[in-house]
C-alpha cells in the first residue's frame, strides 16, 4: 500500500498573485464609483472631459467591480480551495499563469477602451469584440485547466463547492459567447446579431444570470469552503447543498425578463420572469441557512473573530437580497421600483455586501495562510468592518429612498388630472441630497477598504521582514487509482454521491440544468409573428441617423436614459404614446435602458426644436433648469467620422436591415444632404455661426434624437 | 448542536457535513412560492387580471373624462377674449405667471421673452394670431411641428392663464438681444 501513497504539492503563488490585484482593482473600481457617485451629486464633476463623462465612466466602474475585484476574488478563492478540495495541485502552472495575466491584460483593455468610448452598450458586455474573444479564449483555457485539475484528483467525490465551480464555469461561457454575438464593422466597432426586443432579451438573459453565475454560484462555492474552515464547524446539512445547488442552477437561468418588466416584452415573458424569480426564493436561501446554520454553537466566535463577522454579515445581505430581488420581480412592485435609484441600492446591497464583505472574510483568513504571518493590525481589521458596514447602510437606505421618492413623484397627478411634476428635473433635483449620503457611504466603504490595503501591504512586509518560507508545502495522499470504493449504496443520497464521484456526468447534467430556459424563451419570441407585430411605418435609419446613434452609444446616453415609455397612465401623458415592440426591429443593439437618471427618450423625436437640442447638449443647465446632465462640448468640435458609414449600412444589412444597393452607395451623399439641410434649419432657427457645422458630430447626434420614435406617427 | 445532528463520514480538506434534513419551513417557503407562481400565472393570463393594455386605456379614458368634468363644471369651456382681457389685467396672476414663465418658458423664449429657441413674445408679432384666446390656444395645444410643447397636460387651466396674463405684460418690454419679429403684426386695440 505504502508505494501508492504520492508526494504533491500546491501552487499557492498563483493564489497570492489573484489576491493582491484583487485589491488593486477593488481600489479602481470602487474610486471611479465614487467619482461617478459625485458626478450625479454635482455635475460639474464631469470636467467636461470626454473621457470621465458619467456615461462613460459608470461602465467602467461595473466591469471593474464584477470581472476584475470579484472575478480575481473568485479566482484566488478557486485555486486556493480546489487543490486542497481535490488534493491535487493545478494541473497547468503555465494554464494558470495564463488566466492570471490574460485577465489582467483584459482588464487594462478594458480601462482604456470604455473611457475611449469603445462599448457596445450591453449592459456588462460592454466590451468590444477583439476584448470579448480574448475573455473567451482566457475563460476556455482556465476551465481546461480547471477540469484537468479535477481528473487528477486525489479525493474520489468532489465537495459541493466544486460543483458551484462547474456551474460557474461552463454557464459564464454559454452566457458570454451568446450574447456577445455581433458583426464586426472595424476593430473597434461592432454591431449585436441580435435586435430590440430580442436582442434585450438575450442581454438581460446574460446580465441576469452574469449576476448568478458570477456573482451568486462561485460565491456560494467560496463560501462553503472558507466558512467551515474558519468557523471550524460542519457544514450544516448536505442534502440541503444537493437540493438548492440543483434548484438554483436551473430556476435562476429562466429570471432574467424580469428586468424587462412593462417594457415592449411580450407579456407571457414577463410571466415567466415573475414566476421563476419568486420560486428562486428558497433556492436562494438554502445557500443563506447552510452558511448560517453552520455557525450554529460558534456563535460566541463571532463576538471576536472579524473573519466570522465579514462572512455573516455578507451572507446576511446575501439573504437580504435574494429576498428583495423576487419582491422587486412582481410586476406591479417592479412598476414602482425600476428605472430609479431603488435598483441602484438593490445592486449594492449585493454587491457591497455579500461580494465585498465574502471577498474581504476570505483575504484575511487567507493572509496568515499565505504569507505566513498574522494580520499586522488586527484592530485595522475591525475598523474596516465596522467603516464598510454603516458605509453599506447609507448607500443603500439613500437609494431606497431616493427611489421611492422619484416613483412616487412620476406617477403623481393633481386633482385637475394633470401631472403633479410635469417637469421630469423636479424629480431629480429632489433627489440631489440623497446622492450625497450615497457618496458619503460609497467613500467610507471604499476608505474601508484602502485600510485593508494598508493592512495587507504592512502584513507582507513583516512577511518578508523575519523572512517567512513561503515555498509551496507538500502533502501526501493516496492516488485515487489505489483508494477502495466507498460503499455509496450506504450514503443518504445513494445515487446523488455516485454522482459526486462522477465528475464529467456530473458537468454534464449541470449543462443541461442552465441551457433549457435561454431557448425556452428565445426560440417561441422569434417563431411567433405576433410577439412582434410589424408596424409598416417603420424604416431603417438614414446614414446620417445611424452614425448620430453610433456617437449616442459611444457617450453611453443609455445609462441615464431609457428608450421604452411604459404603458402606465403617467409614462404615456408624460411621454407620449407607449412603446411597441415592432418600434425597434432594426435596433442593432436595442437601447432600453435600465435607469432613468434623465426621461425617457423614445418619443423625444420632434418634441422640441432642432436648436433646443442644439443648445441642450452644449449646456443643459441653459434648457433644462438645474439639470445634472454633463455637456458635451466635444460634439461640437469634432468632425463625424464618416470612414464607415457604407460599411455599418452593409453590416446592418447583413444582419437583416433592408438597405437597398441604393442606400449603401450614396450613403455619404444622403448623410451630407441631411446634414446640410438640418443646419439650414438650425440657422433659421437661430444659430448664427454654422461655418462647418454641417461635419460635426452634434448634427448626427441631432438627427438621431429627432428621428427617435416619430415612425409609429405614419401609422395614424 | 442537537442530538439528531448526525456527521457523514466523509471530509474534504477537514471539512465535514451533517446529514440534516432540509429545515421544514424552507421546503415550506419552496412551496408557497411555487404555489405562488402558479396562482400569478392564472391570475394574469386566465381572464381574472385587467390585460396591462386595457387597463391604460380605462385609465387614459377616465382621466380625460374627469378632466371635461372640471372643465365643464368650471364653466371654462368656451372662453372669450373680453373674459380673458379682464383676467390679464389682474396684478396677482401677472407675478404668479412670472414665476410660472421662467419655470416652463424661459428655456425657449429667453428669460425676459425676448425669443430664443421659440419667438420673441415682446414685439407686436405673432405667428399664431396675437389675441389673448389665440396665445391661450397655443399654450394648451402647442405647436409640435415647431417644437413647441403642448402645455394643457403639464399645467392646470389656472396656471396657463397665469401664464398667460404674464406674457400679455411683456409687451413693449423691448428686452436686450430680442429676436427678429416673426409673423403678422397684432395691434392691440
Amino acid at each position: 500500500m505504502a508505494q501508492n501513497v504520492e508526494t504533491f504539492s500546491y501552487d499557492d503563488a498563483i493564489v497570492r498573485k489573484f489576491v493582491l490585484v484583487t485589491l488593486l482593482w477593488g481600489v479602481v473600481g470602487m474610486l471611479v464609483g465614487v467619482i461617478a457617485a459625485a458626478q450625479l451629486a454635482h455635475w460639474p464633476f464631469n470636467f467636461d472631459l470626454p473621457w470621465i463623462t458619467f456615461g462613460r465612466l459608470r461602465p467602467l466602474h461595473t466591469n471593474a467591480v464584477i470581472f476584475a475585484f470579484a472575478g480575481n476574488t473568485i479566482f484566488a478563492g478557486m485555486y486556493y480551495s480546489t487543490q486542497r478540495l481535490l488534493k491535487t495541485r493545478m494541473w497547468s502552472d503555465t494554464l494558470s499563469a495564463i488566466h492570471f495575466w490574460g485577465w489582467q491584460l483584459i482588464i487594462v483593455s478594458a480601462a482604456i477602451t470604455l473611457p475611449l468610448g469603445i462599448t457596445v452598450s450591453k449592459e456588462y458586455a460592454e466590451l468590444e469584440w477583439p476584448i470579448d474573444l480574448a475573455i473567451a479564449v482566457v475563460w476556455v483555457l482556465f476551465a481546461v485547466n480547471f477540469f484537468m485539475t479535477i481528473a487528477r484528483r486525489r479525493e474520489r467525490h468532489i465537495y459541493v463547492a466544486i460543483w458551484f465551480y462547474i456551474a460557474t464555469l461552463l454557464t459564464i461561457a454559454m452566457l458570454h459567447v451568446v450574447n456577445s454575438l455581433a458583426l464586426p464593422v472595424s476593430f473597434t466597432k461592432s454591431y449585436s446579431v441580435f435586435a430590440g426586443v430580442q436582442d434585450a432579451l438575450v442581454q438581460w438573459w446574460y446580465g441576469h444570470n452574469a449576476v448568478a453565475f458570477f456573482l451568486t454560484t462561485p460565491f456560494l462555492g467560496l463560501m462553503y469552503y472558507f466558512l467551515p474552515k474558519a468557523a471550524n464547524r460542519p457544514v450544516y446539512s448536505y442534502r440541503l447543498s444537493i437540493i438548492h445547488f440543483w434548484s438554483l442552477i436551473f430556476i435562476y437561468i429562466w429570471a432574467g425578463p424580469h428586468h424587462l418588466m412593462n417594457t415592449s416584452l411580450p407579456e407571457w415573458a414577463q410571466t415567466i420572469g415573475v414566476v421563476f424569480s419568486i420560486t428562486l426564493i428558497a433556492p436562494s436561501w438554502g445557500g443563506m441557512i447552510n452558511g448560517l446554520l453552520t455557525l450554529r454553537g460558534a456563535w460566541d466566535k463571532l463576538r471576536t473573530d472579524p473573519i466570522l463577522k465579514f462572512f455573516v454579515v455578507g451572507i446576511t445581505f446575501y439573504g437580504m437580497s435574494t429576498f428583495e430581488g423576487p419582491m422587486m420581480s412582481i410586476k406591479q412592485i417592479n412598476s414602482l421600483t425600476h428605472y430609479t435609484d431603488y435598483t441602484i441600492g438593490h445592486v449594492h446591497g449585493g454587491a457591497l455586501g455579500w461580494n465585498g464583505f465574502l471577498s474581504f472574510g476570505m483575504i484575511y483568513y487567507l493572509m496568515p495562510k499565505l504569507w505566513k504571518t498574522e494580520m499586522w493590525s488586527p484592530k485595522l481589521v475591525m475598523t474596516h468592518f465596522w467603516l464598510s458596514t454603516i458605509g453599506i447602510v447609507l448607500y443603500i437606505v439613500s437609494m431606497w429612498s431616493a427611489g421611492i421618492t422619484q416613483a412616487l413623484m412620476w406617477w403623481a397627478f393633481t386633482d385637475e388630472g394633470t401631472l403633479l411634476y410635469p417637469e421630469f428635473i423636479e424629480t431629480v433635483t429632489k433627489l440631489i441630497p440623497f446622492y450625497w449620503v450615497r457618496l458619503l457611504g460609497g467613500s467610507m466603504y471604499l476608505f474601508g477598504l484602502l485600510l485593508m490595503c494598508y493592512n495587507v501591504l504592512k502584513t507582507i512586509g513583516v512577511s518578508k521582514a523575519k523572512g517567512a518560507d513561503l515555498s509551496d508545502p507538500t502533502y501526501k495522499a493516496v492516488a485515487l487509482s489505489a483508494q477502495p470504493d466507498e460503499e455509496e449504496a450506504n450514503h443518504p443520497s445513494p445515487w446523488h454521491r455516485r454522482l459526486e464521484g462522477k465528475p464529467v456526468a456530473f458537468s454534464i447534467l449541470t449543462l443541461l440544468a442552465v441551457i433549457i430556459g435561454g431557448p425556452a424563451q428565445y426560440i417561441p419570441l422569434v417563431a411567433i409573428k405576433s410577439n412582434i407585430a410589424t408596424i409598416s411605418s417603420v424604416k431603417p435609419y438614414t446614414a446620417l441617423q445611424l452614425e448620430g446613434r453610433d456617437i449616442y452609444i459611444r457617450e453611453g446616453c443609455y445609462n441615464c436614459h431609457s428608450q421604452m415609455v411604459r404603458p402606465f397612465r403617467d409614462e404615456t401623458v408624460r411621454y407620449g404614446e407607449y412603446s411597441k415592440a415592432g418600434e425597434f426591429v432594426y435596433d442593432h443593439p436595442f437601447q432600453f435602458g435600465s435607469k432613468r437618471t434623465g426621461p425617457d427618450l423614445h418619443r423625444v423625436g420632434g418634441k422640441y426644436p432642432h436648436f433646443w437640442h442644439y443648445r441642450h447638449m452644449a449646456e443643459p443647465q441653459s434648457t433644462t433648469p438645474g439639470s445634472i446632465m454633463p455637456r458635451y462640448p466635444w460634439l461640437y468640435k469634432n468632425n463625424l467620422d464618416t470612414s464607415l458609414t457604407s460599411d455599418k449600412l452593409k453590416a446592418m444589412r447583413t444582419l437583416g436591415v433592408p438597405y437597398t444597393d441604393q442606400d449603401i452607395s450614396g450613403a455619404s451623399d444622403s448623410l451630407k444632404a441631411e446634414a446640410q439641410s438640418l443646419v439650414e434649419q438650425l440657422q433659421s432657427q437661430g444659430v448664427t455661426d454654422t461655418t462647418g457645422l454641417a461635419e460635426k458630430e452634434i448634427i448626427a447626434l441631432i438627427a438621431y434624437l429627432q428621428r427617435l420614435g416619430t415612425d409609429i406617427k405614419g401609422e395614424h | 448542536m442537537t442530538e439528531e445532528d448526525k456527521l457523514l463520514e466523509h471530509d474534504y480538506d477537514g471539512i465535514q457535513e451533517y446529514d440534516n434534513d432540509l429545515p421544514r419551513w424552507w421546503r415550506n417557503i419552496f412551496w408557497l412560492t411555487g404555489i405562488f407562481g402558479v396562482f400569478y400565472l392564472v391570475w394574469t393570463h386566465f381572464g381574472f387580471k385587467e390585460p396591462q393594455h386595457q387597463q391604460l386605456a380605462r385609465e387614459i379614458q377616465e382621466l380625460e373624462q374627469h378632466k371635461a368634468e372640471i372643465a365643464k363644471s368650471s364653466g371654462s369651456v368656451e372662453v372669450t377674449d373680453e373674459q380673458l382681457m379682464k383676467l390679464v389685467a389682474m396684478p396677482e396672476r401677472i407675478s404668479k405667471g412670472k414665476e410660472i414663465f421662467v419655470a416652463k418658458c424661459a428655456a425657449c423664449h429667453g428669460i425676459n421673452g425676448e425669443g430664443l429657441v421659440g419667438p420673441n413674445l415682446t414685439d407686436d408679432f405673432w405667428i399664431h394670431g396675437g389675441k389673448p384666446t389665440q396665445i391661450r390656444k397655443v399654450i394648451m395645444e402647442g405647436v409640435p411641428e415647431k417644437g413647441m410643447i403642448s402645455w394643457q397636460a403639464l399645467m392646470t387651466a389656472d396656471e396657463i392663464n397665469s401664464a398667460l396674463a404674464y406674457i400679455w405684460s411683456l409687451n413693449g418690454t423691448s428686452p436686450p438681444n430680442g429676436k427678429a419679429p416673426e409673423g403678422d403684426e397684432f395691434k392691440r386695440s
